[in-house]
């Protein structure tokens, strides 16, 4: 922190661009964060004649649709139809909120180029209140899936305690990549469809809409001795985890969902670093 | 008074200037870190601008200090580098208090809130509490004269109501220094001429001014002292009549060389005044 020496009155701390200090401002921006919030949820589903409905109707649309292509038209569902559904809504939620937060980081700060040009703010907070925003969609997402479960009576296990932690993993490991594309997506225009083409491949390398091996009757279609290097993939963790607490009602493996939380950490880390290293320069290169 | 408000020593900015290409993609960057002759060619397709050199600018609280000169003199940089929205490449930016800056185009909403929530939002950004917001918010709104607009969402408003509101806010969250980039000279006559009164009756006060403008008028009535800006540099600081004195007549005397130096542009007020 550097002083101003004066003559006329007292040093003025002189603006910091410090990691802490950043931290500390974000803190006292909880306000702000949630007016953005609003505002992006609100730019989603405001203008549809349906209002707040959407938040029931998305998910369970998303997952029809996904069933008929996958389930019916590429006869995954098998001898179990109801338990694959369940399979793969599980997965297709938490993509969908990866994704969404992923791909919205990415130009966030391009978009909110009018307040990154014009006020002095912690920039954090844009792709924090995307992060969020998503989380909002994905928790509704949830909800319709428990209100399914529920009526066709899935029953629920006391493992279903361990969905928070995953959530909080998930949510954890989703900020660390929104900073990231956010800082990147900042400097270059490209990102958008770079990363268009990453999640793709990431959706079709996690077990989303096939079985990776075989277990509870079904076949799995990564061959054993790739399995590990397929696990690599922290999302293979994280939809075994959801899947673990939330349909075979049991506890997650403690092994790939510590994996999952150590690299989320490293990634939340390191996303933030490097954000806050970017930070001073995205109002120059809008 | 008395109190230093605003202390900009020696600031120099930095923009990288592409030739090529309108913006950096990834692409480009990949390929430059893989093919190593591809470098240098984009290394001198790349030049430095120095927006701000060696700029000083002291206030004290109270002051309205006008910023004056051509377009791309560096005007709007330094005032955002004053609100630390740019950081300064080199020398040291330090100002006393809450920052409020104002720039005449697009003004900082967001189109999918309400100009009602769009205070709550940019004041947040400010930093003021919700109370806060709430103990001035009518008074925004009833002197950005928007109506029935408040509760209409900012997509439909028209630029003047946008800038209308974007001096509201910035003048009732009682910022300790305010900057204005070429705002007054936006809105209608009749706004024009209130925001003025604005200004002249915060001369005085505690709040510190820094207004960018091409409007020498305004300039001279409004501010103490005037600094010129030419090319990223200070050409002249003082008094703000002097300063714009010799300003007017330094435009008025190389007419050719700057119609030489510049493509032709619409008539500029500064000229006819």
């Amino acid at each position: 922190m550097a002083s101003t020496p004066s003559a006329s009155g007292s040093p003025i701390p002189a603006y910091r661009n410090s990691v802490m200090a950043n931290l500390r401002e974000l803190l006292l921006r909880r306000e702000t964060i949630g007016y953005l919030v609003s505002s992006n949820l609100r730019a989603g589903h405001r203008d549809k004649l349906l209002g707040n409905l959407w938040n029931l109707l998305d998910p369970l649309l998303f997952m029809a649709v996904y069933y008929v292509v996958f389930g019916i038209g590429f006869r995954q569902a098998g001898e179990n139809p109801t338990e694959f559904v369940i399979y793969l809504c599980i997965g297709l939620l938490s993509f969908r909120f990866l994704d969404g937060v992923v791909t919205q980081s990415a130009t966030c700060i391009r978009a909110n180029r009018g307040i990154v040009g014009e006020m002095r703010f912690p920039k954090a907070v844009l792709p924090i209140s995307v992060c969020l925003s998503r989380l909002y969609d994905f928790l509704w997402g949830l909800v319709v899936l428990g209100v399914v479960l529920a009526i066709i009576g899935h029953p629920i296990t006391v493992w279903v305690v361990g969905l928070p932690v995953l959530i909080g993993i998930q949510l954890l490991l989703c900020m660390g990549l929104a900073f990231a594309t956010a800082y990147i997506g900042a400097f270059f225009a490209d990102t958008p469809n770079i990363l268009g083409i990453a999640t793709r491949l990431l959706f079709f390398s996690s077990p989303i809409f096939y079985f990776a091996k075989s277990e509870h009757g079904r076949h799995g279609i990564v061959p054993p001795e790739y399995l590990d290097l397929y696990s690599l993939n922290p999302l293979v963790g994280l939809f075994d985890g959801y899947r673990d607490v939330m349909l075979w009602g049991r506890m997650p493996a403690i092994d790939s969902i510590s994996y999952l939380a150590v690299l989320s950490v490293a990634v939340f880390v390191f996303g933030f670093l490097m954000f806050s290293r970017g930070e001073r320069d995205f109002a120059k290169y809008l | 008074m008395g109190e230093l408000s605003i202390f900009a020593e020696n600031i120099s900015v930095k923009f990288l200037i592409r030739h090529h290409h309108a913006e950096r993609t990834l692409r480009e960057a990949v390929l430059q870190s893989l093919v190593p002759s591809r470098r240098s060619r984009s290394a001198r397709a790349r030049q430095e601008f120095w927006a701000l050199k060696n700029v000083d600018l002291v206030a004290q609280r109270g002051e309205v200090i006008g910023v004056i000169g051509r377009n791309g003199s560096g005007k709007s940089t330094l005032l955002k580098t004053l609100a630390g929205i740019i950081g300064a490449d080199r020398g040291t930016v330090a100002v006393r208090g809450r920052v409020a800056c104002l720039m005449s185009f697009g003004v900082g909403f967001n189109p999918n809130l309400t100009g009602r929530e769009n205070v709550y939002l940019s004041g947040s950004m400010l930093g003021l509490s919700r109370e806060k917001i709430d103990s001035i918010i009518d008074d925004v709104i009833e002197f950005s004269e928007l109506g029935d607009f408040a509760h209409a969402s900012v997509r439909t408003y028209s630029k003047g109501m946008r800038v209308r509101l974007g001096f509201s806010v910035a003048i009732h969250i009682s910022p300790d220094v305010l900057l204005l980039d070429e705002v007054l000279t936006v809105g209608d006559e009749a706004f024009q001429r209130k925001a003025g009164n604005i200004i002249q009756h915060i001369r005085g006060e505690e709040q510190t001014v820094v207004i960018a403008s091409h409007n020498m008028q305004l300039i001279r009535e409004v501010c103490s002292r005037a600094v010129w800006l030419e090319a990223g540099c200070v050409r002249l600081q003082g008094e703000a009549s002097a300063v714009c004195k010799a300003y007017i007549e330094e435009v008025r005397r190389t007419p050719q060389r700057l119609a030489a130096a510049a493509p032709p542009a619409p008539p500029s007020p500064m000229v006819a005044r």
